[in-house]
C-alpha cells in the first residue's frame, strides 16, 4: 500500500456511492462494487462489512455504524454511533456523542442479496490484505490461505513481489503455497507440498491433510505430502509439549505462591489455614475494586492500576489475616485440628460476605500491556498474561526468600520455627512473631489473588479451586520448607498440564480429561506418600521426632 | 503420708492397724482398698438415676411420643420424614465420633462413605421404582439413563437389582474403600492435619469423579424419583423412621461396646500419645484402619437409610463442605461422648434447616460462625454440660444446682424438638409471649440467648479453658 492513499481522504465518489446504495438497483450496485475493487482501501472495511450485515446507517446524511458497547456511569451499557469511514464518534447538536441503548435499524441501508454478499466477502478479504494495522494484515494473509478458491492468489503474489523480504513475506509465501497446493498445476502442487513441510504450522497441516485426500492417484505427490505431514506432526507435538510446560509453569507459580504462605504458617504454628484460599479471594477482589476505581476516576492511567493493586492486595489480605490470628487462631495454639475447623468457618463467612457485596463472575479488565502474546516460533504462542504471572510470582518468591533469610523478622521466624521454647527463653516475642508471620502468609495469598484475575473471571469461591492443590503442594513439599514448596508446586503444575493432554488423546476419556487428570494426580500423591511420608524435604534431627 | 495419718485413717475406716501383719488383717486392708477403687470408678447412685431418667425420657419421646403425635395428625408426616433424615446423620456422627473423638483422626471424607451407602441403596431403588419412561425399551432402566442415550443397563448396575446385594454393598463398600485407603495412609504414618488434608483431597477427587456423566451414576443431578412407594404410603414414613431409630440404637450399642473394650482403650491411647503406644509394642496403624473402616461403614449405613427417606441423592451430598459440616455436628454435641455426637447431629441439622428457610441470607454466616465459636468457646460441646452436672452431683452438690447447670442443655433440646416437629411458632407465641405475632427474628434472638447461656455456663464451669502452649510434641499428639 503506498503512502498517498493513507493520507488522502476517502474520495467523495465512493462516499456518494455508499449513500446511493439506499436506492440503487442491482446494476448500479455492481458498478459501485467495481469502483471499490479499483479504488478502495482498508479504511472501507467497517463500512462494507456493516453494509453486508445490514447495519450501515444513513444518519443525517452521514454514513454511520454502531461502535462496541461501553459501560457508562448512570446510563448503563450504551452503543455509541461512529462515523463509518473515520471511526470517530458522531456528535449530536449539543456537541455530545450520540448514544443508543439498543440497535435501531430504521435508518439502515438494506443489506444486499445473498449472491452479492459473497462478492462483498471476497472484496473484504482482498481489502483487508492491505490493512495498515500489522496484526489485522497478518490475520488477513492467514485467512486468505484458508480459502478454498484461489481468487486472492494474484493479490498475494503482487504483495510478495512488491516486498520479497518484508516482515509478512513468509506468511504470504505460506498462504500462496497453501492455495497452490489445492488449486495449482501439478508442478506447483509438488513444490507447495515440499514448501509447506518447512513451515510446519497447524495451518499448513490442515491444507496438507486436505490435499492428501485429493492426491490419491498421484504417488509422487502423495509421498511429498506425506513426508511434509510427518514433519508437521513432529513439530506440532514438540510445540504442544513446550506449551504444556509453559501452562504448567504459570499454574505452578500461582500454586507456589499460595503454598509458600501455607507452608510457612504450618511450619511455625502447626496450623493449617483452611481459609487461605479466601485470603487469595480477598486479594482478587481488592484488585477488582482498585481497577474499578481507576476506571471511574483515572481512566487515562488505567494501565498502571497494578502498581496500586499489588501493595493494596498484600496489605488488605495481610491485615485480614492479622485480625483472624488475634481473634481466633491465637486462642487455639496446640490444637491444630480445631484450628482447621475454625479457619474453615472463617473461610465460609468470608465467601458469603464477598458474595453479598460483589456477586459472582466479575471480570477485571487487564491492563492493555498484558493483552496478546509473543509468537516465538511458528504456532508457538506465549500469552503475555501468563508470562507476567510467572515473572510476578518469581519476584514474590524472591521477596519471600529475602525476607525469610535476610531480615530480622525472618531470623526470628526461623528461630521460633526451630525451637519455640528456646526462642522464647532468649527473648523472642513468639506471639508477635506468630501474628506477623500469619499476616505475611495471608498477604502472600493476597498477592496470588492479584495474578488470578489476569486470566480468569473471579468469584467469591475462587479460593476453593486452588486450595486443595496448594494443600497437596505443602504435603508433597514437606513442612515449612521453602524449596520443597517451590519444587512441589511447579512439579504439580507440570504434572497436571502434562497428564491432561495425554488423557485427551484417548477418545473415550477425552471429555472428562480435566477431572480424571486431577484424580490421577491425587492418586499419585497418595502413592508418593508411601515412600516419602514427610514430603520431599522431611525435617531432620530433633524436629523429626514427632 | 505420715505414719500417724495412716493410723488415723485406718482407725476411721475400722480396719486393723498396720502393726497387725497377720494374713487376715492384710487381706481385709487390701480388699478395702480394692473396693474403694471400684467405688471411685462406679458413679454414685444419684448420677445413675440421672442417666436412667435421661434415657427413659429420650426413649419414650422418640419411640412412642413422636410416632403417636404423627399418626394422630398433630405433627405432619414430612416433619417425621425430616427427623428420620437427621437420625441417619446421627448414625454418621457416631462413626465420626469413633474416628475423631476417640481415635483423634480428623477425617474429612465421611460424606464420601455416606454417599457410597446412599448411592448403593438409591441404585437398587431406582431399578425397582425408577423405570422412567413409557417406551418399552427404556422401561427397565433409571430415568437419567435415557437422557444419556443409554438403552441397556451398564454391567455394574445389574447386581444392584438384588436387595441383599445392595444392602451388603452399602455396608461393605465404604468399609473396603476406607480399609484400603486407610491402610496406605496410616501405614505411611500420615497423621494430624496431614491426614485431614489428604482425606479432604480424596473427598474432592471422588466428588469430581461422581459429578461426571461418564460414571453412569446420574452426574450432577444424582439419582432421583425412586421414592414412589414412600410418597404414597405414610406408613412407610413411620416404618422407615422407626427402622432408622433401631439402627441408630444398634450402632450406638456397637460403638459403646468398642469404646469400653480394651480396643477402645488403645484407640484413646492413639489419640492421646501415639508414640508411647509404639514403645509399648503396639502397631497403631492396624487400630486406626479398624476405627476408620468402622466409622466408614456407619456412614454407609446412614447413607443407605437416608436415600429412601429423602428420595434424592446427588454429588452435593458428598462434597468437601458436607464432610466438614459433619465434623462440626460432633464438635457441637461433644467429642468423645457417643450420645453427644447423636445430639449434635440432630441439633445442628434442625437449627440449620430452620435457619436456611427463615433467614436465607444469614444462615451461611451462622454456619461459618458456628465453626469458629464452637471450637473457640465450646470445646466440650453439649455433652460437656451434662458431664459438669454429673460431676457436681457426684461431688455432693444439691440437685437444684445441677438442674441449673442443665438448663441450657434442656432449653436447646426443647427448642430443637419443637422446631423439628413444627410446633415452635405456636408454642412460643402462646407460652412465652402470650401473643400471636412473633417475628422469626425474635425466635432466633431467643435461641442465641440460650446458646450464649450454654456457652457461658461452660466457660464458667471450666474456669481454665485449655490453652496449651504450642510444642512440636503437642502437635504430634493431635
Amino acid at each position: 500500500m503506498n503512502a498517498a492513499t493513507v493520507v488522502a481522504p476517502v474520495s467523495a465518489e465512493i462516499i456518494d456511492g455508499f449513500k446511493s446504495l439506499k436506492t440503487a438497483d442491482s446494476d448500479q450496485r455492481q458498478k459501485f462494487y467495481d469502483l471499490i475493487a479499483q479504488k478502495g482501501d482498508a479504511r472501507l472495511i467497517p463500512a462494507i462489512s456493516a453494509y453486508r450485515n445490514g447495519t450501515l446507517l444513513l444518519h443525517d446524511d452521514k454514513l454511520a455504524i454502531y461502535g462496541e458497547r461501553v459501560d457508562l456511569a448512570g446510563q448503563g451499557s450504551m452503543l455509541p454511533l461512529l462515523d463509518a469511514i473515520t471511526g470517530d464518534p458522531i456528535k449530536g447538536a449539543d456537541g455530545k456523542p450520540i448514544l443508543y441503548s439498543k440497535i435501531d435499524l430504521t435508518d439502515a441501508i438494506k443489506s444486499p442479496p445473498y449472491r452479492e454478499k459473497r462478492i462483498l466477502a471476497n472484496m473484504l478479504s482482498a481489502l483487508s490484505l492491505n490493512d495498515p494495522d500489522p496484526q489485522k494484515h497478518k490475520q488477513a494473509i492467514r485467512d486468505a490461505g484458508d480459502r478454498t478458491d484461489d481468487s486472492l492468489l494474484p493479490a498475494l503474489k503482487t504483495q510478495l513481489a512488491a516486498d520479497p523480504n518484508g516482515k509478512f513475506s513468509s506468511d504470504i509465501q505460506e498462504a500462496i503455497s497453501r492455495l497452490e497446493l489445492l488449486s495449482g498445476t501439478r508442478d506447483e502442487k509438488l513444490a507447495a507440498a515440499t514448501t509447506l513441510g518447512t513451515y510446519k504450522t497447524d495451518r499448513s497441516l490442515t491444507s496438507l491433510e486436505r490435499a492428501r485426500d485429493r492426491a490419491k492417484d498421484d504417488p509422487q505427490l502423495l509421498a511429498a505430502i506425506n513426508s511434509s505431514i510427518a514433519a508437521c506432526n513432529r513439530y506440532q507435538s514438540r510445540i504442544s509439549f513446550i506449551q504444556d510446560t509453559f501452562a504448567g509453569l504459570s499454574l505452578g507459580s500461582i500454586l507456589v505462591l499460595l503454598a509458600l504462605g501455607l507452608s510457612i504458617i504450618f511450619g511455625l504454628m502447626g496450623v493449617i489455614n483452611m481459609a487461605h484460599g479466601e485470603f487469595m479471594m480477598i486479594g482478587a477482589f481488592t484488585t477488582y475494586v482498585v481497577s474499578e476505581f481507576f476506571r471511574a476516576h483515572f481512566p487515562g492511567i488505567y494501565d498502571w492500576y497494578p502498581i496500586v493493586a499489588i501493595p493494596m492486595a498484600f496489605l488488605i489480605a495481610g491485615v485480614a489475616g492479622f485480625i483472624c490470628e488475634s481473634l481466633v487462631i491465637r486462642h487455639l495454639y496446640g490444637r491444630p485440628l480445631e484450628t482447621l475447623l475454625a479457619t474453615w468457618g472463617i473461610g465460609m463467612i468470608l465467601i458469603q460476605a464477598a458474595r453479598e457485596k460483589f456477586g459472582d463472575n466479575l471480570s477485571v479488565r487487564p491492563p492493555s500491556w498484558i493483552e496478546g502474546g509473543i509468537e516465538v516460533a511458528p504456532d508457538l504462542f506465549f500469552p503475555l498474561n501468563r508470562l507476567y504471572i510467572i515473572a510476578f510470582c518469581a519476584m514474590c518468591i524472591a521477596m519471600v526468600y529475602f525476607i525469610v533469610n535476610r531480615t530480622k523478622l525472618g531470623l526470628l521466624l526461623r528461630a521460633t520455627t526451630q525451637n519455640r521454647e528456646m526462642a522464647a527463653a532468649l527473648g523472642v516475642a513468639t506471639r508477635r512473631v506468630d501474628a506477623l508471620t500469619f499476616a505475611f502468609g495471608t498477604g502472600l495469598a493476597g498477592l496470588a489473588g492479584v495474578a488470578v484475575p489476569m486470566y480468569n473471571k473471579i468469584n467469591p469461591s475462587i479460593g476453593q479451586e486452588y486450595i486443595v492443590d496448594s494443600f497437596m503442594v505443602v504435603v508433597v513439599g514437606g513442612v515449612g520448607k521453602l524449596a520443597g514448596a517451590i519444587i512441589a508446586g511447579l512439579g504439580l503444575g507440570f504434572l497436571n498440564k502434562y497428564i491432561e493432554p495425554l488423557l485427551q488423546s484417548v477418545p473415550s476419556l477425552a471429555s472428562g480429561a480435566t477431572v480424571l487428570g486431577k484424580v490421577i494426580v491425587l492418586a499419585l500423591i497418595v502413592l508418593f506418600l508411601q515412600f516419602r511420608p514427610a514430603g520431599l524435604f522431611p525435617p531432620k534431627g530433633r524436629m523429626a521426632d514427632n | 503420708m505420715t505414719q500417724t495419718r495412716i493410723k488415723a485413717k485406718l482407725e476411721k475406716d475400722g480396719l486393723p492397724d498396720l502393726d497387725d501383719q497377720s494374713p487376715e488383717a492384710m487381706r481385709s486392708r487390701l480388699l478395702f482398698r480394692a473396693s474403694q477403687t471400684y467405688l471411685a470408678r462406679t458413679p454414685p447412685m444419684q448420677v445413675i438415676a440421672m442417666r436412667i431418667g435421661g434415657i427413659v425420657i429420650v426413649f419414650a419421646l422418640f419411640f412412642v411420643v413422636i410416632p403417636l403425635l404423627t399418626s394422630s395428625g398433630v405433627v405432619p408426616y414430612y416433619k417425621l420424614n425430616f427427623l428420620g433424615k437427621y437420625l441417619c446423620f446421627a448414625i454418621v456422627a457416631l462413626g465420626i465420633d469413633l474416628i475423631w473423638g476417640y481415635t483423634g483422626l480428623l477425617s474429612l471424607c465421611q460424606a464420601l462413605f455416606f454417599c457410597l451407602g446412599g448411592y448403593a441403596m438409591a441404585m437398587h431403588l431406582s431399578l425397582k421404582e425408577g423405570g422412567g419412561d413409557v417406551r418399552p425399551e427404556y422401561h427397565n432402566i433409571p430415568q437419567f439413563m435415557f437422557f444419556n442415550n443409554l438403552t441397556t443397563l451398564p454391567a455394574f448396575w445389574i447386581p444392584f437389582k438384588s436387595f441383599t446385594f445392595a444392602l451388603l454393598a452399602g455396608i461393605a463398600l465404604p468399609g473396603i474403600v476406607a480399609g484400603i485407603f486407610g491402610f496406605f495412609i496410616f501405614r505411611s504414618r500420615v497423621r494430624g492435619v496431614y491426614l485431614s488434608i489428604v482425606t479432604q483431597a480424596v473427598a474432592w477427587g471422588a466428588w469430581l469423579l461422581i459429578s461426571r456423566n461418564e460414571m453412569l451414576m446420574g452426574g450432577t443431578n444424582g439419582l432421583t424419583n425412586f421414592d414412589k412407594t414412600m410418597n404414597e404410603k405414610p406408613s412407610w414414613i413411620i416404618g422407615l423412621y422407626l427402622l432408622t431409630l433401631v439402627v441408630l440404637l444398634a450402632s450406638y450399642l456397637i460403638c459403646r461396646a468398642i469404646t469400653r473394650s480394651r480396643l477402645g482403650k488403645v484407640l484413646v491411647a492413639i489419640r492421646d500419645r501415639e508414640t508411647r503406644l509404639y514403645f509399648a509394642g503396639y502397631q497403631p496403624y492396624a487400630f486406626k484402619v479398624f476405627a476408620f473402616a468402622v466409622g466408614a461403614m456407619l456412614a454407609g449405613i446412614g447413607g443407605m437409610l437416608y436415600s429412601p427417606q429423602v428420595g434424592i441423592i446427588t454429588p452435593q451430598n458428598m462434597n468437601v463442605e458436607t464432610s466438614i459440616l459433619m465434623v462440626i455436628w460432633v464438635a457441637l454435641g461433644g467429642r468423645g461422648k457417643l450420645w453427644g455426637a447423636i445430639f449434635g447431629a440432630i441439633v445442628t441439622n434442625v437449627t440449620l434447616s430452620s435457619l436456611s428457610s427463615d433467614l436465607p441470607s444469614l444462615w451461611l454466616y451462622v454456619q461459618g460462625g458456628m465453626f469458629v465459636l464452637v471450637v473457640l468457646l465450646f470445646p466440650e460441646g453439649f455433652a460437656g454440660i451434662w458431664a459438669s452436672a454429673e460431676k457436681q452431683i457426684a461431688e455432693g452438690a444439691r440437685w437444684g444446682r445441677a438442674i441449673l447447670t442443665l438448663v441450657p442443655l434442656f432449653a436447646v433440646a426443647l427448642f430443637v424438638l419443637m422446631e423439628a416437629l413444627g410446633l415452635t411458632p405456636d408454642a412460643f407465641r402462646k407460652v412465652v409471649f402470650h401473643t400471636s405475632n412473633v417475628d422469626v427474628q425474635l425466635k432466633y434472638v431467643l435461641l442465641i440467648l440460650i446458646l450464649g447461656l450454654a456457652g457461658g455456663t461452660q466457660v464458667l464451669l471450666n474456669q481454665k479453658p485449655q490453652r496449651k502452649e504450642f510444642a512440636p510434641s503437642a502437635a504430634a499428639a493431635n
